[in-house]
């Protein structure tokens, strides 16, 4: 039976690259009966979503910044 | 009226670029360098160098795209520079344990907990990416630098070593530690609070 600690090294490695067949099965059964690394689950790929949305942040360079910058592109 | 527009496969006219590009380099940028003057230098630099080396622009996809790339590479470079002394076993040790988040019998000491608010809302939220910054930069530089290449740019592992120069064993613990101290940053520090100004 795998247990929190290991079903977060596995969810972190299966973002990163496909797990064998066996030890997805494993980590889902994990996931069915636990709420906290359900949760954790949700929550990696909320934040990536989120990341990739960074073009939506309301950040924005100042005009003085901004005519410098056309200054040194002429 | 007939409106001049190049051919496909030229960039657009550099005197533009600022007006059209700028804002969105500025948040890759400091999306990865978490500090307004480094960002902004570094997409200083990178126009810079899109404006140097137009003449390979090839108009295989879309401008932005390819002067993303070229910001992306600066920063690489800049990460590179500032960290080629620094074993990647450092990276490690500068991050908290992950078998500190575990009891013995390997369950959660203070697991994730329901959000308050809606992950999706937060991304118009100056606030938010205010916070997210800080936990970033709470994390040691190529932890985060790694983190991003591979969420943000869709690096593959194996390139993402390559690049940063962490062999394959060290990067399964970098990662799996920086997941870890992110989302607790973000829950303790956003998510977990009571909903934060609804517009």
């Amino acid at each position: 039976m795998l247990s929190c600690h290991d079903v977060s090294k596995l969810l972190s490695e299966s973002a990163d690259r496909e797990l064998p067949l066996w030890t997805r099965i494993n980590m889902r059964m994990h996931l069915i009966l636990c709420r906290a690394c359900a949760q954790g689950e949700k929550q990696l790929s909320s934040l990536r979503e989120l990341l990739r949305k960074h073009e939506k942040a309301p950040m924005c360079l100042s005009e003085e910044t901004k005519a410098k910058m056309k200054k040194t592109l002429q | 009226m007939t409106v001049k527009s190049n051919p496909p496969h030229l960039p657009s006219d550099p005197s533009t670029w600022v007006d059209q590009y700028s804002d969105r380099l500025y948040r890759y940028a400091l999306l990865k360098m978490h500090d307004p003057s480094r960002a902004e230098d570094m997409v200083q630099e990178a126009l810079l160098a899109a404006l140097n080396s137009r003449k390979n622009f090839n108009g295989q996809s879309p401008e932005l795209n390819w002067m993303l790339g070229i910001l992306n590479h600066k920063i690489i470079d800049y990460f590179r520079q500032a960290h080629r002394e620094h074993p990647a076993e450092d990276i490690i040790a500068d991050l908290q344990d992950d078998k500190s988040y575990f009891n013995k019998k390997g369950m959660w000491m203070k697991g994730p907990v329901p959000w308050k608010s809606d992950p999706s809302e937060a991304a118009s939220q100056q606030e938010f990416w205010k916070v997210l910054h800080e936990c970033l930069q709470a994390l040691p530089e190529r932890a985060s630098q790694a983190f991003l290449l591979r969420e943000v740019d869709d690096y593959s592992f194996a390139e993402i070593c390559q690049e940063l120069n962490i062999s394959n064993s060290n990067y399964w613990v970098i990662m799996h530690r920086t997941r870890l101290q992110l989302r607790q940053c973000l829950e303790g520090n956003w998510f977990a609070l009571p909903k934060k100004g609804a517009n």
